[in-house]
C-alpha cells in the first residue's frame, strides 16, 4: 500500500513540475525551451514521436489475436489495449507542449488541408483514441471486438506511416526526407511497442510476485526473442541509412545527419539500443530470464527514445537558407531543464493512467 | 551534446543550389506566364495604377510630412510618415535634387531615436557635488525656470566678474540655426571658446582641396559621367556623403566606370568595387604619388587643364629631373617643381614595397584611372589624411584630380552650388566693453600656436582643435573655464582619449549639457537640458551638396512632443537670454529681437516665435518670391515649408578653371596658397617653415612643405609591444555614435561587412588570429599605449594581416539602457576611441584617427 | 487577378539592408525575426577577397512546401500568387518552418516587443521607461507602431504562431508598392504583375537571365535575381599552367 502512495507521489512531482513548465511557457513564452529560430523541433517533439510510435507498436501487439487470429496473444490483449492508451495520452502531453497554439487545433475541423500529412495524422490519431477507448471497454467488459481490433492496426499502419510521409515531403531537408521512413517508422514503432509491453508485464511480475503461468511464460520468451529480431533488423536498416546518407551522400542537405553521427544520441541508439538488445535476446540464457527482459527491453527504450531524438536533430541543427546567415554550419543543441520537464510529464502522465489501471481495472485479466 | 562550431564556408553554393539544372523548369514558368497573359491581360490596369500611386498620396491613415536627417553628414531631405501625431515611417523626400527621393538604412533607425525611452524627460540636476567616471551624478528632475536661473546666475558671475572669455560654448551636431548659440550668444556674454566639433570630422580632408584649388570644404562627384572612380579610404555606400544619393545610382556607376578603392579593410564599398587596393595603413601618400608618377610619365595628364612640354615631347622620365622652362603650363602651377621635388623618383615598384600593393596593380590602377582623364575621380575620404601626417596625403590624393583635370569638370570633383540662405544680424552692436575684452583672449584649444598651427582656410589659427580644449581645460592654459555648455556633443566619447575629456569636464565647476539622452558627456554636468531630436521635433536648415545640385532642406517639427523638450539652437538661447536679461543684462535678448519675421515685420516675443522666425529669416531668399536669386522658386514660406527642401540651379562645370581661389588662381601642385600660410604661422612665431614641420611631426623640410609628397606615417607603439596597427571604421547604421540605444543597431549590425548581430567586434585576419592563438568568439582586451577595450574577435579575410579593424560606435557606458551594459557603470562593447591617443594632423587642427596607434591583443 | 512578382537587381544592390529594417517598421515585427534579410559571403582569401550579399524573402513560391504541409491552412495562397499567413488558424506546429527551404518563416516564441513592456527608468524621475513611453506616444507595442498593418494581418503577432514576409499585401491592395521596394535606395527591387506582358518585372526576365533560389527543389518562387552583386572587371587573362 504505501510503496503505491510512494509511486503516485513520484508521479505527481512529474506532473506538477510538467504544470509548472506548462505555466512557465504560457506567460514567458516558448523561450524557456531552447530556442533559436533553427532548432524548432526538439526534445518536447522528438517524445512526442517516441510514444506515438511506441503506441502504434503496441497496437500491432495488439492486433496479433483479432487480426492474425494468434489465439495465444489473448492474455495479453487487455494489458497491451492499456498500454497504448497510456502511452498515447503521454505523446499527447509533450505535443500539447510543443505547439504554439494548441487551442487553435479546432482549425483542423474548421479549415482541413488534406493535402497536409499533419492533418491526416491529427485525424488518425483522434480516431485512433476514440477506437482504443471503445476496445478497451469492450475487453474491460469480458469481449474482443474483432472489428475494432482491425481498425486499430490499419491506423495504426497509417498513423506511423503518415509520420514517413510527413518527414519524406520536406524536399528542403534531406536528412528527414525519405519514403524510407514509412517502412522504418512502423518497424521501429514496433519494436518500441514491443519493449514497453515487455517491459511493463515484467515490471508487473516482479513487483506482484505473482507466478505466471508457463504458457505465458513460454509467451514473453516468444516475444523476446521476436523482439531481438526486431532490433537487429531495425540496426541494420539503421546502419545503411548511416551508409547512404550519412557517409556516401553527396547532398549537402545530409551535413545535419553526417553531424549527428558520433552524437550521443546517435550512440545510444545505436549501441544501447539496437546493438546490445540484439545480442541479449538472441541468447537463449539471457532471453529466458525475467531480469534479462527487463534490462533488454528497457535498454531498446532508452535507444528508440535517443533516436527519435537524433533523428529530429537531424533535420534542424543545419540551418537552412537565410536561418543560416551568421550562423555556424550546425547549431549546437542542448535540451533546457524545461524541455526535460515536457518528457519528464509525458511519462508521469502516462506511468499515472498505467498505474492506476494495474491497480483498479485488473489489466492480467484475459478477455473471454 | 557535441557543441562544435564548424565555420561555414559554402552557403551561397548551398543556397542558390543548383541554378544551372534549372533553365527548364524557369522555361516552364514563363509558358504558363504566357497563358496566364491571355487569360487576363485586363487586369493589369490595377498594377499601373499601383506603380502610379506610390509617392502620391494614398489612402493611408497618416500624412507624409518633411524633414530632414542628421544622422550622418549626408544631410538628406527626407519625410515621415505621421498618424495622430506619431511618426512611423521615414522615406527620401522626392522633391530633393541632391538625395532624389533615397533613403538608406540609418535613416529609420531615427524613429527609435526619437522615441527611445531613455531620453531625458525635463530638465536635471546633479545632487552629487564630486564629479567622475565613478561618481554617479545623483540626477533630480528641476523644472527649465530652475536650471535656467541657475546658468543665468553663473553666467551673470562671470560678467560681474569680468571673466566672461571662462564662458565656453561646445557645439556638437548642428543645424545652420548654429550661430544663435554657438556664435552670437558666445560673443555677447564675451567669450572667445565657442568650441565646435569640427576637427573630430575631416578638417583634413578639407585641407587638400584647399591648399590645392581653394577650396575649404567637402566636394561632390559627378559619378555618373566617370569612367574611373578612385575611391581612397571613402566609403560613400556606408558611411561618407552623400550615401543615399550614391546608394541610388551606384548601379549605374558600376556599368560605366571601373571603381578602385584604396582601404585597409574590405569596406561595404569595396565590395562592389573592381580593384581593392588594400594598402598598409598610412601609407596612402606613397600609393598616391606613385600613381601620379605613372600618369605623368606615361603622358597621360589631361593636357587642356594642366598644359603641356613645348616640344611636345613627354620629359617626364623616372629618375629624371625635368627643365620648368621646358613645360607650359595652363591652369595649374607647379606641376614641374611637383614631379622634380617628389615624384620622379615614386615608382610602383617603390610603392609596392611600402604600400602592401603589388606594383602591377599599381601601374595597372594608374593606367586606367590617367586613361580616363578627364572623367576620372580621385576621392578623398577620412582615411588617408585624419592621419598625424595626413594633410600631405590630402593633397596628393587631390592633386590627382588636378592631373587628369577632374577638378570642376564634367565626371570630375565639383564644390558646391551656389545657395542663398542669409546670415543672421551681426553681434557687434551688443558686445558691450566686457564681451569685447573678454572675446580678445586666446581661445581654449590653443589653436594657432608653434605645434598646432590649424591653418583654416589659408589663416593660422583659423581651425578649431576641438580634442585640445580637454587639455586647455586640464592644465588651466591659456586660463581655467569656469562656466561651459554643451550641445549635442559627446567629447567624452567620441574624442581620441575620451579619459582626459572626463578629468577635464569633472574640473570645470559648472557645467551644462543640451542632449536628448544622458550621455558619456551629461555624466559629468551639473544641469542636463533636454534636447529636441533634429529630425522631428526642431526648427531649423542645412545644406548638402550631390547629384550635382545643392539643396536646403528643413527641420521642422512635426510630431507630439511626448515630453519637456527644447530647441537647442533657438528656444533655450531665447529663455537664457530672457533671465539674462531678468538679471539686468538684456543685450542679448535686444540682439536676438532683431530676428524679425520677414512676412510680417513683427519682433520675436517667445523662444517659440523666436525659433521660427530665425528659421524664416535666415532662408527667406528661398522662399520669398520678391527676394528670389536662383534655384527652386516657391510663392511663400508655407510653400516652403510644405515641401521641406529648396534646390540649387545645376552645377556650372569648368567656370573655375583658372579662377582658383588660389594665391595663383591656379589649380595649385606647387602651393602658394600653403607656403603664404605656413610663412604666416612661422612669422607669428618668429621661426622658420621648417620649425613649424619639425613642431607639426612632418618630415618634409624646405620647398617640399608646399608640394604634395609622401610622409612616413606616424604611429604610436612599439612594433614588438603592440604588433597590429588600428583601423577604426564606421557603421552604415551609425547615426554619428547615437544609434546605440536602437535595438534595430544590433539587430542589422552585420550590414557592415564582416560585421555580427549583438556584437562588437574586431575583425583579424586569419593569418594573424593563427599566429596568436585566437578564434572567432574569443572575447578579447585590445590595448593600445594610451587605452584598452574589451570585444569579441573576429576573424575575416577581409582585413589586411598586420591590422585589426573595428567600427566605431559602441562601447558606450552610459547613453541608454542598451547602448550600456550598465548605465553609468559598464560599457557594451568597445569604443575605438578608448584606442587612439589623442594626436593631431596639426596643420588642419584634425584629430588623427587612422594608422596613429598599434595595438595588442589578448584573450581574456 | 495579378500574379505578383519580384525582380532583385544584384548589381543596383548597395547591400544597405534597409529593406529589412524599413520591412521592420513596416510591418512591426519583432526583433530577432527577419521577414526580409540576406545571406551573404566573404568568398576569397586576402588580398583576393570579396563581400558578397543577396537579399531574401519569402518567396512566394508557385509550389510552396509550406502551404502544403499546413494542417490548417493557416498558411495559404492568395489568388494574386502572394502566400498567405492566418495566425488566428495556425497551431503553432512549426511543420511550415521545417518545409521551407529558404528558412524565411519565423516562430513567435514569445510575446512580440517585449522589451517596450518594461517599467524600468535608467535615472528614476528624469527619464521615462519603454512602457511609459509606448504609452504616452500613443502607439502599441512600440511607439512607432503602424496601424495599416492592421488590415490584413493582426499588426503585431502572437506568441506561439509563426510569421513571414506578405509582400506587403496590406499595401499591393491599396495600389502601392512593397515598403521594402519603396524604401530601396538603389532602385534594386522592381514588383510588379508576372500576368502583364509589359510589365517591369516582365520586361527584366526578359531582358536577363535571372536566377531564383533553389530552384532544384522545385518550388516556383516568383523573387526573381537579375544580375551580379560584385560586378567587378578584371585583367584579361588565361591562366596559366
Amino acid at each position: 500500500m504505501n510503496k503505491f502512495y510512494l509511486w503516485m507521489g513520484l508521479i505527481s512531482i512529474g506532473i506538477l513540475l510538467g504544470l509548472w513548465t506548462t505555466f512557465k511557457v504560457y506567460t514567458v513564452g516558448f523561450t524557456v525551451y531552447a530556442k533559436t529560430d533553427v532548432l524548432v523541433w526538439t526534445l518536447p517533439l522528438s517524445a512526442y514521436i517516441f510514444f506515438s510510435l511506441t503506441s502504434a507498436g503496441l497496437a500491432f501487439v495488439s492486433s496479433f489475436p483479432v487480426v492474425f487470429g494468434i489465439q495465444r496473444y489473448e492474455v495479453i490483449e487487455k494489458r497491451t489495449v492499456y498500454l497504448e492508451i497510456a502511452v498515447l495520452m503521454g505523446s499527447f502531453v509533450c505535443l500539447l507542449l510543443h505547439l504554439g497554439a494548441p487551442l487553435s487545433v479546432v482549425y483542423i475541423l474548421f479549415s482541413p488541408n488534406p493535402a497536409s500529412p499533419l492533418w491526416w495524422l491529427a485525424v488518425l490519431y483522434f480516431v485512433y483514441f476514440i477506437l482504443l477507448i471503445s476496445a478497451f471497454w469492450r475487453i474491460h467488459t469480458g469481449k474482443i471486438s474483432k472489428t475494432l481490433g482491425t481498425l486499430i492496426f490499419i491506423i495504426a499502419i497509417f498513423s506511423s506511416t503518415t509520420l514517413g510521409w510527413l518527414l519524406g515531403m520536406t524536399d528542403a531537408r534531406a536528412a528527414l526526407n525519405a519514403s524510407f521512413f514509412s517502412f522504418y517508422f512502423p518497424l521501429t514503432g514496433l519494436a518500441s511497442g514491443m519493449a514497453a509491453l515487455i517491459l511493463f508485464t515484467m515490471v508487473y511480475n516482479k513487483l506482484s510476485g505473482q507466478e505466471t503461468t508457463t504458457e505465458k511464460r513460454a509467451l514473453f520468451n516468444e516475444f523476446s526473442r521476436l523482439m531481438g529480431i526486431i532490433a537487429g533488423m531495425v540496426a541494420v536498416l539503421f546502419l545503411w541509412r548511416t551508409i547512404s546518407g550519412g557517409i556516401s551522400s553527396t547532398a549537402v542537405e545530409y551535413g545535419a545527419f553526417k553531424h549527428m553521427i558520433g552524437s550521443i544520441p546517435y550512440n545510444i541508439e545505436f549501441w544501447l539500443g539496437l546493438v546490445i538488445p540484439t545480442i541479449l535476446m538472441l541468447l537463449p540464457k539471457i532471453r529466458v530470464t525475467t531480469s534479462g527482459k527487463i534490462v533488454a527491453s528497457f535498454l531498446l527504450l532508452v535507444g528508440m527514445f535517443a533516436g527519435r531524438l537524433e533523428f529530429v536533430l537531424s533535420g534542424v541543427v543545419r540551418p537552412l537558407g537565410q536561418m543560416a546567415e551568421g550562423r555556424p554550419e550546425i547549431v549546437g543543441y542542448m535540451p533546457t531543464i524545461y524541455e526535460l520537464f515536457v518528457v519528464l510529464f509525458g511519462f508521469a502522465v502516462m506511468l499515472l493512467i498505467y498505474s492506476l489501471g494495474e491497480r483498479f481495472l485488473k489489466l492480467e485479466a484475459a478477455p473471454e | 551534446m557535441d557543441r562544435e562550431k564548424k565555420v561555414r564556408k559554402s552557403l551561397m553554393k548551398d543556397f542558390l543550389g543548383n541554378i544551372n539544372l534549372s533553365r527548364r523548369s524557369f522555361i516552364k514558368a514563363s509558358a504558363t506566364t504566357g497563358a496566364a497573359v491571355a487569360a487576363g491581360s485586363g487586369l493589369s490596369f490595377e498594377l499601373k495604377a499601383l506603380a502610379a500611386s506610390t509617392g502620391a498620396k494614398g489612402n493611408g491613415m497618416g500624412q507624409w510630412l518633411p524633414a530632414t536627417c542628421q544622422g550622418c553628414t549626408s544631410w538628406c531631405s527626407k519625410q515621415v510618415y505621421i498618424v495622430d501625431g506619431r511618426a512611423v515611417k521615414v522615406r527620401g523626400n522626392p522633391h530633393s535634387k541632391v538625395n532624389m527621393g533615397a533613403g538608406c538604412p540609418r535613416s529609420h533607425l531615427a524613429l527609435q531615436q526619437l522615441y527611445d525611452p531613455d531620453r531625458i524627460k525635463s530638465p536635471m540636476k546633479r545632487t552629487n557635488p564630486k564629479k567622475g567616471r565613478e561618481e554617479d551624478p545623483k540626477f533630480v528632475p528641476v523644472s527649465w525656470d530652475e536650471a535656467l536661473d541657475t546658468i543665468a546666475d553663473k553666467i551673470m558671475e562671470l560678467r560681474n566678474n569680468n571673466e566672461t572669455h571662462k564662458y565656453m560654448l561646445m557645439r556638437g551636431r548642428y543645424s545652420y540655426m548654429r550661430d544663435v548659440l554657438y556664435d552670437r550668444m558666445t560673443k555677447i556674454i564675451g567669450s572667445p571658446n565657442n568650441i565646435s566639433h569640427s576637427s573630430l570630422c575631416a578638417e583634413a580632408e578639407k585641407f587638400g582641396p584647399f591648399y590645392t584649388e581653394g577650396i575649404w570644404s567637402y566636394r561632390q562627384y559627378d559619378v555618373l559621367n566617370a569612367h574611373y572612380v578612385l575611391l581612397w579610404g571613402a566609403d560613400p555606400l556606408a558611411a561618407n556623403r552623400q550615401v543615399s544619393y550614391y546608394s541610388k545610382v551606384w548601379g549605374d556607376v558600376v556599368d560605366k566606370a571601373t571603381i578602385a578603392i584604396v582601404e585597409p579593410r574590405l569596406s561595404a564599398s569595396a565590395g562592389k568595387a573592381d580593384e581593392w587596393l588594400p594598402i598598409k595603413p598610412g601609407q596612402d601618400g606613397a600609393l598616391a604619388v606613385a600613381i601620379s608618377h605613372v600618369i605623368l610619365a606615361e603622358g597621360l595628364w589631361y593636357k587642356p587643364f594642366v598644359g603641356d612640354f613645348k616640344d611636345g615631347n613627354n620629359l617626364f622620365i623616372a629618375g629624371q629631373t625635368v627643365d620648368e622652362e621646358a613645360f607650359e603650363e595652363l591652369h595649374t602651377n607647379g606641376i614641374v617643381k611637383y614631379w622634380n621635388l617628389e615624384l620622379k623618383d615614386k615608382t610602383p615598384d617603390w610603392a609596392s614595397e611600402i604600400t602592401g600593393i603589388p606594383a602591377e596593380q599599381i601601374y595597372r590602377v594608374a593606367k586606367g584611372f590617367g586613361l580616363a582623364a578627364p572623367h576620372a575621380i580621385s576621392w578623398l575620404g577620412g582615411g588617408p589624411c585624419m592621419q598625424v601626417r595626413g594633410g600631405y596625403t590630402a593633397m596628393a590624393v587631390h592633386a590627382l584630380n588636378g592631373i587628369v583635370g577632374a577638378v570642376d569638370n564634367v565626371g570630375g570633383t565639383l564644390k558646391a552650388n551656389k545657395e542663398y540662405t542669409s546670415k543672421f544680424p551681426k553681434p557687434d552692436d551688443f558686445m558691450d566693453d566686457i564681451a569685447k575684452k573678454g572675446k580678445k583672449h586666446e581661445k581654449i584649444d590653443q589653436r594657432g600656436r608653434l605645434h598646432i598651427p590649424c591653418l583654416k582656410s589659408g589663416k593660422p589659427g583659423g581651425a578649431v582643435i576641438t580634442n585640445n580644449s580637454a587639455d586647455g581645460i586640464l592644465n588651466d592654459d591659456p586660463y581655467e573655464i569656469k562656466v561651459a555648455i554643451g550641445y549635442m556633443n559627446n567629447f567624452s566619447f567620441s574624442a581620441p582619449q575620451p579619459e582626459r575629456w572626463e578629468r577635464a569636464l569633472s574640473k570645470i565647476p559648472f557645467l551644462v549639457h543640451i542632449t536628448t539622452n544622458a550621455s558619456e558627456f551629461s555624466w559629468f554636468a551639473d544641469i542636463v537640458l533636454p534636447d529636441t531630436h533634429h529630425m522631428f521635433e526642431k526648427w531649423g536648415y542645412v545644406k548638402a551638396i550631390g547629384n550635382g545640385y545643392r539643396h536646403v532642406t528643413l527641420m521642422q517639427p512635426i510630431v507630439k512632443n511626448v515630453w519637456d523638450y527644447k530647441i537647442d539652437e533657438t528656444e533655450i538661447p531665447w529663455l537664457l537670454a530672457e533671465k539674462l536679461a531678468e538679471r539686468g543684462f538684456d543685450n542679448l535678448l535686444r540682439h536676438y529681437k532683431t530676428y524679425k519675421d520677414p512676412e510680417t515685420g513683427k519682433e520675436p516675443s517667445s523662444d517659440k516665435e523666436f525659433a521660427l522666425y530665425s528659421l524664416k529669416y535666415a532662408t527667406q531668399q528661398l522662399w520669398d518670391p520678391a527676394k528670389y536669386k536662383g534655384g527652386d522658386k516657391f510663392d511663400g514660406w508655407e510653400a516652403f515649408r510644405k515641401t521641406g527642401v529648396w534646390n540649387s540651379d545645376p552645377y556650372p562645370f569648368r567656370k573655375r578653371w583658372g579662377k582658383m581661389k588660389t594665391k595663383t588662381g591656379k589649380f595649385e601642385f606647387y602651393s602658394e596658397t600653403l607656403k603664404a600660410a605656413l610663412e604666416k604661422h612661422a612669422e607669428n612665431h618668429g621661426v622658420g617653415v621648417d620649425e613649424v614641420m619639425k613642431a607639426t611631426h612632418y618630415l618634409a623640410r624646405g620647398e617640399r612643405a608646399f608640394i604634395p609628397h609622401y610622409e612616413e606615417p606616424y604611429i604610436l607603439g612599439d612594433e614588438k609591444e603592440y604588433p597590429f596597427i588600428h583601423v577604426d571604421h564606421k557603421s552604415r547604421l551609425n547615426r554619428e555614435g547615437r544609434s546605440a540605444n536602437c535595438t534595430w543597431y544590433y539587430d542589422f549590425k552585420d550590414l557592415d561587412p564582416g560585421d555580427e548581430t549583438w556584437d562588437d567586434v574586431a575583425k583579424i585576419n586569419p593569418l594573424d588570429a593563427k599566429k596568436f592563438g585566437i578564434q572567432s568568439g574569443d572575447r578579447i582586451k585590445i590595448s593600445s599605449p594610451t587605452g584598452s577595450l574589451f570585444c569579441t574577435a573576429k576573424l575575416w579575410e577581409g582585413v589586411r594581416p598586420g591590422s585589426v579593424a573595428k567600427c566605431y560606435g559602441q562601447g558606450h557606458w552610459a547613453y541608454g539602457r542598451l547602448a550600456s551594459k550598465k548605465f553609468g557603470k559598464e560599457a557594451r562593447g568597445g569604443s575605438s576611441n578608448d584606442l587612439i591617443p589623442a594626436q593631431y594632423e596639426a596643420l588642419s587642427g584634425s584629430s588623427a584617427y587612422y594608422a596613429v596607434t598599434r595595438i595588442k591583443i589578448e584573450k581574456v | 487577378m495579378p500574379r505578383y512578382a519580384m525582380v532583385i537587381d544584384l548589381q543596383r544592390c548597395v547591400g544597405c539592408g534597409s529593406c529589412s529594417i524599413s520591412c521592420r517598421n513596416e510591418n512591426n515585427v519583432s526583433e530577432g525575426i527577419y521577414w526580409s534579410h540576406k545571406i551573404t559571403e566573404t568568398s576569397g582569401t586576402f588580398p583576393n577577397v570579396r563581400f558578397h550579399y543577396i537579399p531574401t524573402l519569402c518567396n512566394h513560391c508557385t509550389n510552396p512546401p509550406c502551404v502544403r504541409g499546413c494542417p490548417t491552412r493557416a498558411m495559404h495562397k492568395l489568388d494574386n500568387g502572394i502566400t498567405m499567413h492566418d495566425p488566428k488558424k495556425c497551431i503553432g506546429c512549426r511543420y511550415c518552418m521545417i518545409n521551407c527551404p529558404y528558412g524565411v518563416i519565423y516562430f513567435n516564441w514569445k510575446d512580440g516587443h517585449s522589451t517596450w513592456k518594461s517599467d524600468n527608468a535608467v535615472i528614476p524621475g528624469v527619464t521615462g521607461s519603454p512602457a511609459d513611453e509606448v504609452r504616452k506616444v500613443g502607439g502599441k507595442g512600440t511607439p512607432y507602431y503602424n496601424p495599416e498593418r492592421n488590415a490584413t494581418l493582426p499588426d503585431i503577432r502572437p506568441k506561439g504562431v509563426v510569421e513571414k514576409c506578405t509582400f506587403c499585401d496590406h499595401r499591393v491592395i491599396r495600389g502601392k508598392l512593397p515598403r521594402c521596394v519603396e524604401a530601396c535606395p538603389a532602385d534594386a527591387r522592381v514588383f510588379g504583375d508576372l500576368d502583364d506582358p509589359n510589365s517591369h518585372v516582365n520586361q527584366l526576365l526578359g531582358k536577363f537571365r535571372p536566377f531564383r533560389l533553389k530552384e532544384a527543389v522545385g518550388t516556383e518562387p516568383a523573387v526573381y535575381y537579375i544580375r551580379d552583386f560584385s560586378a567587378a572587371g578584371y585583367p584579361r587573362t588565361k591562366g596559366g599552367v
